[in-house]
């Protein structure tokens, strides 16, 4: 960046791939949010305890999984930004390289998703 | 629709025609010379152009000018758009009668003295400043400088700093020592100082008591620049006075430097093109090999450019001689790839991941339909595909004359935006739920609806059903083009044993687990049987054949169906379609929900939830765009490509214009 401040667009592009994993975790708390009823000012479901703990681990798969995913995801971006600074022709495979590490972010998405879907109120 | 086939050519030009011959081989752009092998006839020396080594010069003043001005230049087209193929197109003979035009030599040598003068001030100026702090702290010495940098014939003077706590006491020692014969300075200080400056002067006899007493109270000298000699208020008063002086010599530079670019930077940049094109085309011989009289260039040419570029040299008739062969199995030429139209904007993708080896299977063509469902499945809103089809569609007629590549990349997003619509009306998404969430959309509900096949939020197993059955089908597409592959290149073993072995155990796997779960009649149970220890008795007993003695044969064979967990693992990744699909169709729910709950603030609420929506979805446009395309890329690189592609072949670069600034277009023939 700082001899080359052309390359920003790919730098912001490479920081932007380890952050999906804070969208998807709020994406799971609105899922949850809209589960028990909390938004929109309708009145709330009831929940009892098994089926708020229910909800509970039902998130922690994004938790877990988006956390650690997260932090090693940026390991692997800021290897990849290292790496088009020294050869701007390789960019595609920058930016493939920190996708590998986000299945696992998408995976623990789906799993919560699953999950979230499969618990009755 | 693959990897082009590529001759091997060897040119012999008399020197006489070298310069027009290599010219036409640069205007054609499908010759690549490669280097003299070693197996070169003889071991003369690399022929030399002689005008290389004056364009080598002229292009590393032309540069440094660039280098040097363009930060001064004020560009009436954006970098971007030149990037985009938005370029001043000239001749190459323009940019002969430019040169001529030019005195580049005298040029550079006035703006290096720019650059000299301008560094010069900009030193001075710092040593100024430098200086300056140092008066300041002084502001209250009373004596000339002179008496520190050269003293008079008996007083000598030490100025520097000293602990605060440690003045007082110092102070009475040296008065006691030098009596009337010295003088004793130290600053005012302020109240958070820890160190206070102080001064000494003295009989130059007494230095070494001076020094020793000024040692052992942690004294750090500080050296006065040698140019001061007033006291310290007319020497910042003079410079002062400096440096306005200097500041507006700067000034006057910099707006020399400016009008120097403004009027230079365009015919420069005109001027680096041309010479670069000439120093390719000069480098060009250098990897050849000579005679007295003969230049011999070795090279490759697509079979299909053959007779473009014999005509190209036909008029040089007997001073030029083409032969072609056919490449032999050690030589490892480069690969040309040609698509057709249709799967060319998929092209790039191949290309990223590295170019297919000659002779080997270019897999473009292969991946592209998969890559078009993929992608529309992970971004599935039907409302942002019509904005990425419209704003790439924008892009691509706002720069007409974008390179080719660019132009496919482009192509690419605005073909995935197609696919992305028809996922998006087949699963009901319009920019999330936007048609639904806001009452004034309620006209287009029924029109939804009727192209609604599958709510994936509402359904999301049968959403993960098909995911997976698409990555399936992908898997065992790419198992078949593996297969044949290796018939292809005859070679049985790896066909038969290896991969169809791997084809009949997953089928049989496949159609069991069908049966287990009731999926498909119970008929087909003894078929499905049969072909999973068919295919699983195939690979035991190949799987080891590299192996010594019969006991490591066989437990390798065995050993190698556990590679089942990894086609298992292969399979689960596609389920990234559903969650990445979800995932948009999700962000684009929340932002509308947040919308309409801003929309019920009082009197500007409306306004919040425009801003909302508006920004919302372009975030998630931006975000989930991103997602879909690295995503869908890697299905293929990794899920897809591990099957059959190893890639690593180098691409076809021909001695062709190589530019940076303007395009060069083909005059007539002088």
């Amino acid at each position: 960046m700082t001899e080359d401040p052309g390359k920003f667009g790919l730098v912001l592009l490479l920081q932007a791939l380890p952050g999906t994993q804070g969208i998807y975790g709020l994406l799971i708390a609105f899922f949850a949010i809209l589960k028990v009823g909390l938004l929109g000012g309708g009145a709330g479901v009831t929940v009892n305890v098994w089926q708020g703990l229910g909800i509970f681990f039902a998130c922690l798969p994004i938790a877990v999984g988006g956390f650690f995913s997260a932090i090693a995801q940026g390991k692997t971006s800021a290897a990849c930004i290292q790496m088009i600074a020294k050869r701007p022709e390789e960019t595609g495979k920058a930016v493939i390289l920190p996708a590998m590490v986000e299945t696992y972010a998408v995976l623990a998405l789906l799993m919560s998703i699953i999950l979230l879907n499969g618990i009755t109120l | 629709m693959a990897v082009a086939r590529i001759k091997k050519a060897e040119l012999y030009v008399h020197k006489a025609d070298l310069d027009n011959v290599l010219h036409a081989l640069q205007k054609t752009g499908s010759f690549e010379v490669v280097p003299f092998g070693s197996e070169s006839v003889s071991e003369s020396t690399a022929p030399v152009h002689t005008d290389l080594s004056r364009v080598e010069g002229l292009l590393s003043e032309a540069r440094f000018l660039l280098r040097f001005l363009e930060p001064y230049f004020k560009d009436n087209v954006s970098s971007l758009a030149r990037t985009m193929g938005e370029r001043e197109t000239i001749s190459l003979h323009d940019g002969k009668t430019l040169e001529d035009r030019t005195d580049l030599m005298s040029l550079s040598a006035s703006v290096r003295s720019l650059e000299r003068r301008l560094m010069e001030i900009r030193s001075e100026l710092t040593q100024i400043a430098s200086t300056e702090t140092l008066l300041n702290a002084l502001s209250d010495f009373p004596y000339p400088f002179e008496l520190l940098t050269s003293g008079t014939e008996r007083v000598r003077g030490i100025l520097g700093t000293m602990p605060v706590s440690k003045i007082p006491a110092w102070r009475e020692e040296t008065e006691a020592l030098l009596l009337s014969m010295g003088e004793v300075f130290t600053s005012t200080q302020g109240e958070k100082d820890t160190e206070g400056w102080i001064a000494v002067f003295f009989d130059e006899q007494k230095t070494a008591q001076i020094t020793d007493l000024l040692a052992r109270n942690s004294f750090s000298r500080v050296d006065v620049p040698l140019s001061l000699k007033k006291t310290p208020e007319e020497e910042r008063l003079a410079l002062s006075d400096r440096k306005v002086a200097l500041a507006s010599e700067e000034e006057r530079v910099l707006a020399e430097i400016a009008g120097a670019a403004e009027q230079w930077v365009p015919s420069v940049r005109i001027l680096s093109d041309y010479w670069t094109v000439l120093r390719d085309r000069y480098q060009a011989i250098s990897s050849g090999s000579s005679t007295e009289q003969v230049i011999m260039l070795r090279g490759w040419i697509p079979a299909s450019a053959v007779q473009r570029l014999t005509k190209a040299i036909t008029p040089f008739g007997l001073s030029v001689e083409l032969f072609l062969f056919d490449p032999k199995p050690e030589d490892s030429p480069p690969s040309h790839i040609v698509n057709s139209a249709w799967c060319f904007p998929f092209e790039n993708l191949t290309r990223l991941y590295g170019a297919p080896k000659y002779g080997e299977i270019d897999p473009t063509p292969l991946l592209a339909p998969f890559f078009f469902i993929f992608f529309g499945m992970c971004l599935g809103d039907a409302g942002y595909g019509a904005i990425m089809i419209g704003f790439f569609l924008w892009f691509l007629r706002k720069y007409k004359k974008m390179p080719e590549s660019f132009k496919g990349f482009f192509k690419l997003f605005v073909l995935s935006g197609v696919s992305t619509i028809v996922v998006g009306a087949l699963t009901g998404s319009w920019f999330g739920d936007l048609v639904d969430a806001f009452s004034i959309f309620a006209f287009l509900r029924p029109l939804k609806n009727f192209m609604l096949v599958l709510n994936p939020m509402e359904n999301p197993m049968i959403f993960l059903a098909i995911s997976l059955a698409l990555g399936i089908l992908q898997l065992f597409f790419g198992l078949f083009i593996a297969f044949y592959d290796a018939l292809r290149k005859g070679n049985y073993m790896g066909a038969f044993a290896d991969t169809g072995g791997w084809i009949v155990f997953l089928t049989g796997l496949l159609l069991w687990g069908g049966v287990a779960s009731g999926f498909i009649s119970a008929q087909t149970s003894f078929l499905a049987k049969t072909l999973t220890f068919l295919g699983a008795a195939v690979l035991i007993a190949t799987q080891g054949r590299e192996k010594e003695g019969i006991i490591g044969k066989a437990v390798s064979g065995l050993l190698s169906l556990y590679s089942v967990t990894s086609y298992l693992g292969d399979v689960l990744s596609y389920s990234r379609l559903l969650a990445l699909g979800l995932a948009t169709s999700a962000v684009g729910v929340i932002i509308n929900m947040l919308a309409g709950l801003a929309g019920d603030v009082p009197y500007i609420g409306w306004i919040i939830a425009l801003l909302l929506l508006i920004g919302g979805h372009i975030f998630s446009i931006a975000v989930n765009v991103l997602g879909a395309f690295v995503h869908s890329l890697r299905l293929q690189y990794v899920e897809f490509f591990s099957k059959f592609y190893t890639g690593g072949g180098t691409v076809f670069s021909p001695l062709t214009y190589k530019t940076a600034f303007v395009a060069i277009k083909n005059e007539p023939e002088e």
